[in-house]
């Protein structure tokens, strides 16, 4: 299958050069950037998915979906509402664990 | 898979913290014929923590806690300090019932921890301590729900009662409400049949030196007689997710870590409020029971410094902002007779940097140990990678747990240094469980996490030999 290398997105020093001191300093902080590989209808789909979102990139997209997944892996499998998890807290706590 | 070559039933009886020093005496007074009649009664070896959710978990999947992801009750996040409930969709792997299910093998699954919200199978799960109540949808089929809340179903003590015989008479209405509802769903046709009967623990825990430990037995021992004798052929096991012993010691793992800087509460200790009662906890606890816990958020910061600190929980600690983030390095919860500690890392923003993780694992792994040594007092502690795995989402980055009998872990924060007095439990788990069988399986060195394997074994389903960590005990190698 086709394949294209996602090349993550650097600063343009040129619009930033009024902030450049600024930039200059979180420059040394700044995260450095990998690439992946994605299949070209995949990167297609994504592109459709964030016309008129205000997501600026591709990139900027999967980086988003990623952080959400990584982040909240134990958040999409909350199954117990405030009420139920009281119930549950006292539960074990009466039981010693 | 089940066709012409049809195999017998199998049938599990699971004590919750069924183990041989208590069970023994028992055999020898005859007071359990049928648990008696087993040809072979060997250990079986659970999981670190023994706890008995973290147990089941490796139970169901043949996996150790790294691969489950379910260490405790409670988890906590690798990227904040959020502590959730386990429940079914937090278990990693694929469980037993979805091998059977899959292979054409119908099965019951009544009781089990980490099965709620239970999954669609062929067959039957009745979910297990993690359900909030019976009101919630605990049963596969959902229709089933109706039927046992009829026979007056309950699922686990409601954490209502505070007095231990109080605990102890609801764990033991219960288990016979279980026995009703077994035996009810025991008339449907199944090839694989699991029950866990949970009062034994309960009764072992809160009282641990009375009759009752007896009569739970007993009734238990009745129902492995009722099962033989309606199914004569079928094949009946006996197991159990860890043992348990008395306990008598405690050992604060939090007063540990402040005591060697690694971890700062914002609070004030001994002063002369405690001695007046007024602590963090009779506060929390009044303003819960008198629903003025919003009050809380109210009170100046500085008046809360000056308020004592004891038997906090750590989730307490965590909520009320007691832990000096700033200052921390490591903090611990608990789980039975098991300090979890875990490292206040740049992942869930706090001080630790990435290249200081291992450092501080080894740092405190070694002070632990030194610490143990030293007293002569039998300790296993590991970082997460010698644990778990390196791989392991989830886990405690360094985990203590107390092999030496008698002694238990505390994790509450208290003015009462590293040795704190007994709460109200008398006994606490520990890694020895059982197994009875008529089969012949290989029970040198048996462990819960090689009954999944085992158990396809038995009904000859298929599965790749690298996707548990257990071993069939059919296979004759011992470890």
């Amino acid at each position: 299958m086709a394949e294209v290398f996602l090349i993550a997105k650097v600063y343009n020093f040129s619009i930033l050069s009024p902030i450049m001191k600024k930039t200059k300093k979180r420059d040394e902080n700044k995260v450095k950037y990998g690439t992946i590989s994605l299949p070209l209808p995949l990167i297609d789909k994504i592109k459709e998915k964030i016309k008129g979102t205000g997501m600026p990139s591709v990139s900027s997209y999967v980086a988003f979906v990623l952080r959400q997944i990584l982040s909240s892996s134990s958040e999409s499998s909350e199954v117990f509402d405030k009420k139920e998890r009281e119930e549950i807290k006292k539960r074990l706590a009466s039981l010693g664990y | 898979m089940l066709k012409d070559n049809k195999k017998k039933k199998l049938i599990i009886v699971a004590i919750d913290g069924g183990n041989f020093p208590v069970i023994n005496p028992f055999l020898e007074k005859k007071l359990l014929p049928n648990l008696a009649s087993f040809k072979h009664k060997a250990n079986l070896i659970s999981v670190i923590p023994p706890a008995t959710a973290v147990a089941w978990a490796s139970f169901s999947t043949g996996n150790n806690p790294g691969k489950t992801e379910i260490y405790d009750f409670t988890l906590v996040d690798d990227f904040s300090w959020k502590v959730e409930f386990l429940n079914r969709k937090r278990l990693q792997g694929k469980p037993l019932w979805q091998y059977l299910s899959e292979a054409g093998v119908k099965s019951c699954f009544i009781n089990l921890p980490v099965t709620y919200p239970p999954d669609e199978i062929n067959g039957v799960i009745v979910s297990g301590i993690e359900t909030p109540s019976t009101m919630c949808q605990y049963t596969y089929p959902s229709d089933l729900k109706d039927t046992l809340n009829k026979l007056g179903y309950e699922i686990e003590v409601s954490g209502l009662k505070e007095k231990k015989e109080d605990i102890v008479e609801e764990a033991e209405n219960i288990l016979d409400k279980r026995i009703r509802a077994a035996k009810f769903l025991f008339q449907r046709d199944f090839d694989f049949f699991i029950v866990l009967f949970r009062a034994s623990d309960i009764v072992q825990h809160f009282a641990w030196d009375k009759p009752v430990v007896e009569e739970v037995h007993k009734k238990i021992d009745d129902f492995i007689g009722y099962v033989r004798k309606k199914d004569p052929n079928a094949e009946v096991m006996v197991i159990s997710d860890h043992g348990i012993e008395k306990i008598e010691k405690v050992f604060n793992i939090n007063s540990w870590l402040e005591q060697e800087g690694y971890l700062f509460t914002k609070i004030k200790k001994a002063s002369i409020l405690s001695s007046l009662g007024i602590t963090r906890k009779n506060i929390f606890y009044f303003l819960e029971k008198t629903k003025l816990n919003f009050l809380i958020r109210y009170i100046p910061r500085s008046l809360g410094k000056k308020i004592p600190v004891e038997n906090i929980s750590f989730e307490e600690a965590l909520s009320t902002g007691l832990i000096d983030m700033e200052k921390t390095r490591a903090v611990a919860k608990r789980s039975v007779k098991t300090a979890q500690i875990f490292l206040n890392d740049t992942d869930r923003k706090g001080i630790v940097k990435k290249e200081e993780e291992e450092i501080i694992q080894k740092e405190i792994k070694e002070k632990l140990e030194k610490f143990f040594n030293e007293r002569a007092i039998k300790a296993i502690i590991k970082t997460k990678a010698e644990l778990y795995g390196e791989k392991a989402r989830f886990a405690p980055d360094v985990t203590l747990y107390l092999e030496e009998k008698t002694y238990e872990i505390s994790a509450s924060f208290t003015d009462k240094g590293i040795w704190v007095p007994l709460g109200k439990e008398e006994a606490e788990h520990c890694l020895s469980g059982i197994i009875l069988t008529n089969l012949g399986l290989n029970l040198n060195n048996a462990r819960i996490i090689d009954l999944a394997p085992t158990i396809l074994d038995y009904f000859k389903v298929l599965y790749k030999k690298d996707s548990f960590d257990g071993r069939s005990l059919f296979d004759s190698k011992s470890l």
